[in-house]
């Protein structure tokens, strides 16, 4: 990830922006206030993006690898984007017989991956798994922890949608 | 002052100093890696752990200051045992890969082993932490993690000395690693110091890389050529070729460093070297082309001869005699200055002519332009690429009988009627003085190839040819006779070579 293909950039709210000036006085150098930047963008984001590694050692006034030094130090800090939808697809008998090729098949043209990949934006994963003992009601997958059955192109589109919404 | 007591004798040693830096002026080596004299402390190797009496346990000498009446023991039986763990610590996941890596015959891990460590490993090889064995950081630095310590040598170099802040040790414990920002990678223009600082094999020279086994390799202390600082330089060579340029610690002109510009710009001594003389292409003897020189001057004509700000001061002042002794006539210019590039605060100056202030002081004025337009007759070029420089002074040229000493295939050599080759800065001694007015000697790091000749050596054989004798033939006697007439030029003692390479 070469700098100059990331053309997002990352800024805090304007109510982060007051609780980061208020902060300011608290610390005898400006590089003080990296972890509780750190801290807010997790907690903003669920993550902590380059971008905001960026953002944070501008107001810092330091080098963005400073602050990824910092950031790797401490395991609490999470520095890949979490998985949002973890869709399963069972390709097992049952749900084969039932077509959950051409389930599978139309997720990865929808999502454009492929079985084992997420997606760019981080947001979805999808895999072939073994049997997730719903084989009365193939084809079926499982997204998180919800089941979903008797799957149709049709009812994927549906959920996809109602996905791409949150 | 402040007196301590090193290893049973009283020593006198400068107040508030650092007591690894003290005991290194006592002549007393306390063993380290993250310590650096030219970097700020930071005591995470431990390496130079020592007893001092009164304090119960052991301390580093690198972050410890010197009290009167201190009494320290460097080598006592704790130390020793100590210092040989620590080793164990630093050599936990080494990969032992000496074999293959550059550092191998200057690398602190294998002089301290063979000193403090001799240990047997408890950890098997399947049993070390694996780690990248080649991560590009940037253009000319590749880092091999397995072998680093951790020392952060050059992380505190690019924090405090570049100001850059590109490299850290991201992640912990066994996984601690050197690297940069994801995508940033390490271009600052000083970047290779951190391989010099490196006391182990992690930070590598790409362009160094694999080329040659350091124990095989000889030195030559010089200048380098890059611009008016004059960095005091080491060059290094093998089979008679340049293999790389390293710093040579001087405080009052570069300290430690230089810079990476300087440093890589050595292929040209190696390759498109003109190497024997030319007569409009066709090759002749040297004897042949000084005996033709001379004859071109010989015919009373206007000669124009032309210095450059690269040229050495010895070869400037012979050139200068020649002009004043052997060709009175003649008009003495210098030309070829090379661009100016910026000043960036560390060590690089704008004027890029490493010797411009010899040659003013060896009274070659300037003027370039003006004497090519006026000149008619044969112009000699020393050092001058004024076709590639300058091509729009190139074109004064035309017409002329052009005689080019030169060292490499330039454009102008290709349209000059006589080619004479000579020596480069690396295949002679000379001096050059920076802009301070200092003026630095440098010995010949490799013999000449070819035909390639000091230029006060062909011009003595030239002055020869026309019934003069110059007195130029000798260099010794050249610089004595230099250093008598112009007084400006007296040569400076390089100093402050303590703590060069260390770890």
């Amino acid at each position: 990830m070469a700098a100059t293909e990331r053309k997002k950039t990352f800024r805090f709210s304007e109510k982060r922006e007051k609780e980061i000036a208020a902060l300011r006085g608290r610390y005898e150098y400006p590089q003080g206030l990296i972890m509780p930047l750190l801290w807010m963008a997790q907690y903003d984001e669920g993550w902590v993006s380059p971008e905001a590694m960026e953002t944070i050692a501008e107001i810092c006034e330091t080098s963005p690898a400073w602050v990824y030094s910092l950031a790797t130090f401490y395991t609490m800090f999470e520095l890949e984007r979490p998985i949002r939808y973890q869709i399963q697809v069972c390709h097992n008998l049952s749900c084969s017989l039932n077509g959950s090729e051409s389930i599978l098949a139309h997720l990865e043209k929808k999502l454009g991956i492929r079985a084992g990949e997420a997606t760019e934006d981080g947001r979805f994963r999808l895999s072939a798994v073994e049997c997730l003992a719903s084989c009365g009601s193939g084809p079926m997958m499982q997204v998180n922890t919800e089941y979903y059955e008797q799957l149709t192109p049709e009812k994927i589109d549906a959920l996809l949608e109602e996905f791409g919404r949150d | 002052m402040a007196k301590i007591t090193l290893n049973g004798i009283e020593r006198e040693v400068e107040e508030n100093s650092y007591l690894i830096r003290a005991a290194a002026r006592c002549g007393v080596h306390i063993p380290h890696y993250c310590y650096h004299p030219a970097l700020k402390v930071e005591g995470n190797c431990r390496m130079c752990s020592v007893e001092i009496e009164g304090v119960p346990k052991l301390q580093t000498a690198c972050t410890t200051i010197v009290r009167d009446g201190m009494v320290v023991n460097t080598e006592s039986e704790k130390v020793v045992k100590v210092r040989s763990e620590v080793m164990e610590f630093l050599l936990r996941n080494h990969p032992i890969d000496c074999p293959i890596c550059d550092q191998a015959g200057e690398c602190g891990l294998q002089d301290y082993y063979m000193e403090h460590g001799l240990h047997d490993s408890r950890v098997t090889v399947a049993e070390k932490v694996k780690k990248k064995k080649r991560v590009d950081l940037g253009p000319n630095v590749v880092l091999d993690s397995e072998r680093c310590i951790l020392c952060a040598r050059c992380v505190r170099f690019c924090k405090d000395v570049t100001g850059t802040a590109e490299l850290v040790i991201a992640n912990r414990g066994s996984h601690a690693e050197i690297t940069t920002f994801p995508g940033r990678p390490l271009t600052n223009d000083y970047a290779m110091n951190t391989v010099d600082l490196c006391p182990v094999g992690a930070l590598t020279s790409r362009k160094f890389r694999f080329k040659c086994r350091v124990w095989f390799m000889e030195r030559a202390e010089s200048i380098c050529p890059g611009c008016e600082r004059g960095c005091n330089i080491y060059l290094d060579r093998f089979q008679n070729e340049i293999q790389r340029m390293k710093p040579r610690v001087n405080p009052r002109v570069n300290g430690y460093w230089i810079c990476d510009a300087g440093r890589l710009d050595i292929d040209w001594i190696n390759t498109n070297r003109l190497l024997r003389a030319e007569e409009g292409g066709r090759p002749i003897a040297p004897e042949e082309s000084d005996r033709e020189a001379a004859s071109a001057l010989s015919k009373g004509d206007e000669v124009l001869l032309v210095a450059s700000p690269s040229m050495s001061n010895e070869n400037l002042f012979a050139l200068k005699k020649f002009s004043e002794k052997v060709l009175p006539g003649s008009e003495l210019v210098g030309g070829s200055f090379r661009e100016p590039w910026e000043d960036d605060g560390i060590l690089r100056l704008p004027d890029r002519n490493p010797n411009r202030k010899g040659m003013e002081a060896i009274g070659i004025p300037t003027g370039i332009e003006k004497a090519l337009a006026t000149s008619r007759g044969t112009v000699l070029l020393f050092e001058n690429d004024l076709l590639g420089d300058q091509p729009h002074l190139g074109a004064k040229l035309e017409g002329k009988k052009v005689i080019a000493f030169a060292s490499n295939r330039t454009a102008t050599v290709a349209a000059a009627d006589l080619a004479v080759p000579v020596t480069s800065y690396a295949e002679m001694a000379g001096s050059f003085t920076n802009h301070a007015g200092r003026t630095q000697p440098f010995e010949p790091a490799i013999r000449p190839e070819g035909e390639a000749r000091p230029v006060h050596e062909i011009l003595h054989r030239i002055a020869a040819f026309l019934g003069s004798d110059l007195n130029a033939a000798s260099f010794d006697a050249l610089r004595s006779e230099m250093l008598e007439k112009v007084s400006a030029l007296s040569m400076a003692v390089p100093d402050g070579r303590e703590a060069e390479h260390v770890g």
